[in-house]
């Protein structure tokens, strides 16, 4: 980053647009979901870099046709693993920087505008009634704990089965935790390019879970936890607390023998999708894998998998603004996941449960969270 | 610790020792070595500066605790096994001075070599 | 009033045409020096029948037509010449449609790219193979052969047009027609001969004479026993004169020389990479292979007399078995030799990158080097010479590749850059390959003008409305 944050000025001379970021290097899989939907330069890692590089040196005026090519993108950042050039690292930091340039010259997409007023007004993005405290309630949670369960806002609002299903393992394995009147941790807008509420949600956010005594949070959500560990960071914000995501600390639970999983027959056969967030963004990719090995399952991998993994489609701001190309992704990811004969599809992001479930038909494997799965046999 | 050096031999050296002072063991013997070897090769010398660390320079320093004379075809074969540093030297296709003036330093940095080509 | 951006949606669908901004810059530019220019818009057919409906509307319309396959090619050649052009992007034509296992020939269309076709061979025919340039794995395959590049078959059998048994091409009026064998039905494109050779009307034309829609190529058995070495050597005359030993001997299918710099560059050396007085000045990636491995043995052992001779002028001189580069300098040394466009990644170091290539007869070929290093060295970029013996030394290949942040100095230092070389070059009587605009005036300068006219009747005659590709060659 240079003096003036801008990563995008740190690599204006980086991308010869080699095309390595379009497909799995050696596999020759698709990598870009972006890309393999739209199929304009423009819509691959290496376009929307030169459209950042254009735009920042002026050689392009902001204009609104810029903004399906800068936005129809899910930061994934499989572009990142495959890209072989020096700036590899900073793509998804790059485009995200545009995203905020955008925003800044010519606004952003309706459909995120609206999710950014309902941050501000809910402080959860689907505009729902903020309830989060409640939950101290209904489960009997005490209000100072040594660790805080983040619940997110998907797992809160719509993906609920996940934030339930959390609760019931942490209770069984007599984990010491609670829940605060947690605000969005601020996701979607830095994924979309709206920073402005993000601080003063972040810094609500640090103040809860300082004042309930916490040690440590946990996440069920790879975005949040993405966003806690690495981006508050980045906005100069200090958590205060080391943050942990929920396949973390179930390994831990289950390395010390605090939950046992049961056996059970017959062992059903599981496949298992990795969230970009909390595999490509964070690099957590045996946490979960440990955990399924000790359950009573049998897990048949898909084709991509781990860093080469294609994505879900859900991720930054797709599934609002795109919802075709985002469930189109989806229904890739599912028919990998058919060709293992998979009866379940597993994972541990509430936004790929929901797109992936979005993308299967009625009769297919059901899409389920790790917690859940976890919270079966336990 | 290794400095990178701009010339392919010092480069390929720096390399190659580097991997090898991934041992802890070995690097912190190595950090307590202070000594300057010339690796004389038919292409241009390098000089390895050992002093908390090993430094790499083109060019050959004037007060050398060893100067090995080597060419690039011997650390070839050297790295096929062909050959052996002890076998080598009794062929005269390595050329140590100051060997019999600074034998420990000799032992130190055949040993490092050796390792280190053998990967 | 229907648009143009309307008609054509009407052929490829609404979202496969685009007068984005964001569209009209990417596709104005490439990588290299050559002066961006935009588009009216960007058309994305999935059919050759789309292709052929968006010739025929390009005809009514008198609306100039650039085709672009992956948008790899060093040169400017995806770039319009001419103001209001519609690009045809085809990298959504990817199939490939067969692969003659007895004829050992593939049949491609023009999105396919090495990459896929390495990977489709190897799960599906794992006895052929095809050949590989140094290049981004995502490039076409039909582009490259196309504009007469080459590959790690070449020192052994000559640019990639040479294996081209036929294709597929929508003509600038909009037919649809095939050359080769294949004329007489599917399943048959074994070969362009006995017949009017008329591949030749699309190769080295760089899109001017139409849209070629698929092509068949050949493949090779795969030799059962390979090796490769490295061969370190020092000067460019002892350089290119060991080189044409061990072509003309045929021992090598491949023989890819490198100046020492891009050697430093792939073993990991970051940039700007220095020559430094005393390294060898070349590296050669030289693969041989047998039917067995007696044959392969005897090879290897002649390859060695040679190297050893050539060490009473030249001690230095170095023949490294490839084991020794990998254990010795990276353990990806076998995909350098294996798939080369694995180490197309040294190339990607800023957003810049240009070369001056050219074919040479193998007289001027040390000279040429010698000449065009002191070029480069007096601009102060890293030296990154490439060069190959061609088909068992009937020719030869050398280009001078640059790596460059596109600022502007670096734009206009490249630039003349380019222009010496290229002086030079054709003071030597080269023939410069993948030719931008500026370069191929420079050809034309020097060329017998009947031929230059022969070019010129020939395009009008297929292109009576001008519509293919307008300035391209420096027509």
């Amino acid at each position: 980053m240079t003096s003036d944050g801008s990563v995008i000025e740190q690599w204006l001379h980086s991308c010869v647009r080699c095309s390595n970021c379009k497909y799995v290097f050696r596999e020759y899989f698709p990598s870009c979901p972006s890309g393999e939907y739209f199929g304009f330069e423009t819509y691959y890692a290496s376009g929307r870099i030169w459209l950042a590089q254009a735009l920042y040196k002026g050689e392009l005026e902001w204009e609104p046709s810029l903004l399906d090519p800068i936005f129809a993108c899910t930061t994934c950042g499989n572009c990142e693993v495959q890209c072989l050039a020096p700036h590899r690292e900073h793509i998804v930091d790059m485009i995200e920087e545009l995203r905020a340039r955008a925003v800044q010259e010519i606004g952003g997409l309706p459909s995120h505008i609206r999710f950014r007023e309902n941050v501000v007004q809910f402080h959860n993005p689907y505009g729902a009634e903020h309830h989060n405290r409640n939950l101290v309630e209904t489960h009997s949670l005490p209000l100072q704990a040594e660790t805080v369960y983040f619940v997110g806002c998907t797992s809160n609002y719509r993906e609920t089965q996940i934030r339930d299903a959390t609760i019931s393992v942490l209770k069984k394995a007599g984990v010491d935790f609670t829940v605060v009147d947690e605000y969005c941790c601020g996701s979607p807008l830095i994924r979309t390019g709206q920073l402005g509420p993000v601080n003063e949600a972040a810094q609500h956010n640090v103040d809860a879970i300082r004042d309930a005594g916490a040690k440590r949070v946990v996440t069920s959500c790879s975005g949040c936890y993405r966003t806690l560990v690495r981006d508050y960071p980045k906005l100069g914000i200090d958590l205060g607390v080391e943050a942990v995501h929920i396949t973390q600390l179930l390994k831990e639970l289950i390395d010390k023998g605090t939950i046992v999983p049961r056996p059970n027959e017959p062992r059903p056969i599981i496949t298992w999708h990795d969230p970009c967030h909390l595999g490509r963004h964070m690099g957590i990719y045996d946490e979960p894998r440990a955990v399924i090995s000790k359950l009573p399952v049998d897990l048949v991998e898909m084709e991509t998998t781990r860093e080469n993994a294609w994505c879900c489609g859900a991720g930054g701001g797709a599934k609002a603004a795109y919802k075709d190309w985002s469930v189109e992704t989806s229904k890739k990811r599912i028919e990998q996941a058919l060709r293992t004969g998979a009866e379940l599809i597993v994972t541990v992001c509430p936004f790929c449960t929901r797109n992936l479930r979005d993308g299967s038909s009625e009769d297919g494997p059901p899409v389920i969270d790790l917690t859940e799965l976890v919270d079966r046999f336990i | 610790m290794l400095d990178a050096p701009k010339d392919f031999i010092g480069y390929l050296m720096s390399q190659l020792i580097t991997r090898q002072l991934k041992d802890p063991k070995l690097e912190s013997r190595v950090k307590g070595w202070t000594m300057t070897v010339v690796l004389a090769t038919d292409y241009y010398p390098v000089t390895l500066t050992f002093d908390r660390g090993v430094r790499f320079s083109k060019g050959a320093a004037s007060d050398a605790t060893l100067t090995v004379e080597i060419s690039f075809g011997t650390i070839i074969r050297l790295v096929m096994e062909e050959t052996s540093t002890i076998k080598a030297v009794l062929k005269g296709e390595i050329k140590a001075k100051g060997m019999f003036r600074h034998p420990v330093a000799m032992k130190r940095f055949y040993g490092l070599l050796s390792a280190a080509l053998k990967g | 009033m229907v648009s143009l951006k309307e008609k054509f949606g009407r052929i490829v669908g609404a979202d496969r045409v685009s007068d984005g901004a964001a569209e009209r810059y990417v596709y104005s530019r490439d990588m290299t020096e050559n002066p961006p220019h935009e588009p009216q818009l960007v058309v994305m057919p999935s059919t050759a029948e789309e292709v052929q409906q968006i010739v025929r509307l390009a005809n009514e319309e008198r609306v100039p037509l650039v085709p672009f396959a992956t948008g790899q090619s060093v040169g400017g050649l995806t770039i319009p010449q001419v103001d209001d052009a519609v690009i045809v992007d085809l990298k959504r034509m990817n199939k490939i449609l067969n692969v003659d296992e007895e004829g050992m020939y593939i049949v491609v269309e023009p999105g396919v790219t090495f990459g896929h076709v390495r990977k489709y061979l190897d799960e599906n025919h794992p006895s052929l193979r095809y050949t590989y340039p140094i290049s981004s794995p995502f490039t076409s395959v039909i582009a490259n052969a196309l504009l007469q590049g080459l590959c790690d078959l070449s020192t052994r059998y000559g640019a990639m047009a040479e294996f081209i048994n036929g294709l597929e091409a929508v003509l600038p009026t909009g037919e649809i027609v095939r050359v080769g064998s294949a004329i007489l039905g599917d399943d048959n494109w074994f070969g362009r001969f006995p017949l009017p050779d008329l591949v030749g009307l699309f190769t080295g034309w760089q899109g001017m004479t139409g849209i070629v829609t698929k092509m068949a190529l050949q493949l090779w058995p795969k030799k059962p026993f390979t090796r490769h070495f490295a061969l370190f050597t020092f000067g460019e005359f002892m350089t290119t004169d060991l080189l044409k030993q061990i072509a003309r001997g045929d021992l090598a299918e491949d023989a890819g020389a490198l100046s020492f710099s891009v050697v430093k560059a792939l073993i990991g050396m970051p940039a700007p990479i220095e020559a430094i007085e005393g390294e060898p000045d070349y590296g050669t990636f030289l693969t041989l292979s047998g039917i067995t491995s007696l044959e392969l043995d005897e090879k290897v052992r002649v390859l060695e007399r040679i190297v050893d001779r050539s060490k009473a002028e030249e001690p230095k001189n170095l023949l490294i078995p490839f084991e020794a580069v990998a254990r010795l300098m990276s353990e990806e040394a076998y995909g350098w030799v294996d798939f080369p466009s694995d180490s197309f990644k040294q190339l990607t170091e800023y957003d810049g990158l240009t070369w001056m290539g050219t074919y040479i007869h193998p007289k001027n070929w040390g000279e040429a080097l010698f000449k065009g290093r002191r070029i480069v060295e007096k601009y102060g970029y890293e030296l990154m010479a490439f060069l190959k013996p061609m088909k068992g030394m009937h020719f030869c290949e050398f280009k001078f590749i640059i790596r460059f942040p596109r600022d502007d100095e670096n734009l206009k230092k490249v630039r003349q850059c380019n222009n010496e070389l290229l002086d030079l070059a054709l003071d030597l009587k080269a023939i410069p390959y993948k030719t931008p605009v500026w370069s191929a005036r420079k050809l034309h300068e020097r060329a017998d003008p009947n031929f230059i006219e022969l070019v010129r009747r020939i395009r009008n005659l297929l292109d009576p409305n001008g519509i293919m590709n307008p300035g391209r060659w420096g027509l």
